[in-house]
């Protein structure tokens, strides 16, 4: 989403527009800015953390379309990871670091993809139906939680990593979008 | 204080309709059987705060000026101007550079899909595309300033391309 905590919690990447066009920037928890991390006359947008740190995926329209792209926490070695469609949001980077999940815009609709991020393979995970949006992984790695309009209205969802099961976790009127999980799942 | 603050906020909004109301009305008294009714564009739909805050600032400062500057509109995901919006602009940069006390900022707006944060940045190219197309044409990018709502303040509610088509466009507003 627009601003995403490093995983020790000392960071936050965040966009800021200043020049014309949203660039992604880093701060410390105080709000000061440090550093300012992409240069481009693009749309630069929606930072994601990898669990190591050590990098960052994030949106960018530097070729012409929005899609996913990846770099250091220094704004070095930037490489693009999604190369199918032309429109491709909302990174999530897995807890497992492994994977990647986005909005990808499929025959005028919505669907949640995966790319690895090293090899920039990908495959649809969810989208048979209506529009599917923002996904967020669950910290331990094992669903993915989403937005969809497939039965009207905008609801909350969870799949699985393998896309194998869905379910349905929100009811109701009214639109609910943008899912964000807390850090840690309960145990009991 | 954050109360406080509220209230003031408040009371100043009070005030401003109750202003609104008192133009409304003074231009409605018999005084001036030909006074052209401020005719409001488009009633038919859902529009957001953009009209009450327009017949603020250009009807006490202009009163006999109607500003009318139309709106561009975009493609999904497109902030390039088409030949049809250059014709718009064209006409907007007759009437600015007819009189060039006229400020304005233009708003850029996308529809509900894609994600907020891009698509602020794409409210703020089609804003921008705007603009550089009046300035191309001769009027002082001093006067102009560029906002992006994104996708946060649709003209038109709806999830179809209906109200989509009215939602991806640069708003001009006088200031």
């Amino acid at each position: 989403m627009g601003a995403d905590f490093s995983p020790d919690g000392k960071t936050i990447s965040f966009m800021k527009n200043a020049d014309g066009n949203p660039d992604i920037y880093l701060a410390d928890t105080n709000g000061k800015i440090n550093t300012r991390l992409t240069w481009m006359k693009s749309i630069d947008a929606s930072p994601s953390w990898s669990p190591d740190g050590k990098r960052i995926a994030f949106v960018s329209d530097r070729f012409g379309t929005p899609q996913i792209f990846v770099m250091n926490v220094d704004g070095d070695k930037i490489r693009r990871i999604t190369y199918e469609g032309n429109y491709n949001t909302s990174p999530a980077w897995s807890p497992k670091g492994d994977l990647i999940a986005y909005t990808s815009r499929v025959n005028g609709r919505f669907a949640i993809a995966l790319a690895d991020p090293e090899t920039t393979e990908s495959r649809l995970l969810v989208g048979e139906a209506g529009n599917n949006e923002s996904p967020s992984w669950s910290p331990d790695g094992r669903f993915i939680a989403f937005s969809s309009n497939r039965d009207g209205v905008y609801q909350i969802y969870l799949v699985d990593r393998d896309g194998r099961r869905e379910v349905r976790v929100t009811f109701g009127n009214g639109d609910k979008t943008a899912p964000a999980w807390s850090p840690k799942l309960t145990k009991k | 204080m954050v109360l406080g603050k509220k209230r003031v906020t408040l009371s100043v909004l009070v005030i401003a309709v109750f202003l609104i109301m008192t133009l409304a009305a003074c231009s409605t008294t018999p005084k001036e059987p030909a006074a052209t009714p401020a005719q409001p564009a488009q009633v038919t739909d859902y529009t957001p705060s953009e009209k009450p805050v327009q017949a603020v600032a250009v009807g006490p400062t202009k009163p006999q000026v109607a500003v009318e500057l139309g709106d561009v509109f975009f493609a999904f995901d497109k902030f390039d101007l088409t030949a049809e919006s250059r014709a718009i602009l064209a006409k907007n940069a007759d009437v600015l550079l007819a009189d060039s006390d006229i400020m304005i900022t233009i708003e850029g707006h996308c529809d509900e899909r894609g994600t907020e944060e891009y698509n602020l940045g794409l409210g703020e190219r089609r804003a921008s595309s705007a603009r550089n197309y009046l300035v191309s044409l001769g009027v002082s990018a001093s006067r102009i300033k560029t906002i992006s709502y994104g996708e946060e303040r649709p003209f038109k509610w709806g999830s179809n391309e209906a109200a989509w088509s009215q939602n991806r466009r640069a708003h001009f507003v006088v200031r």
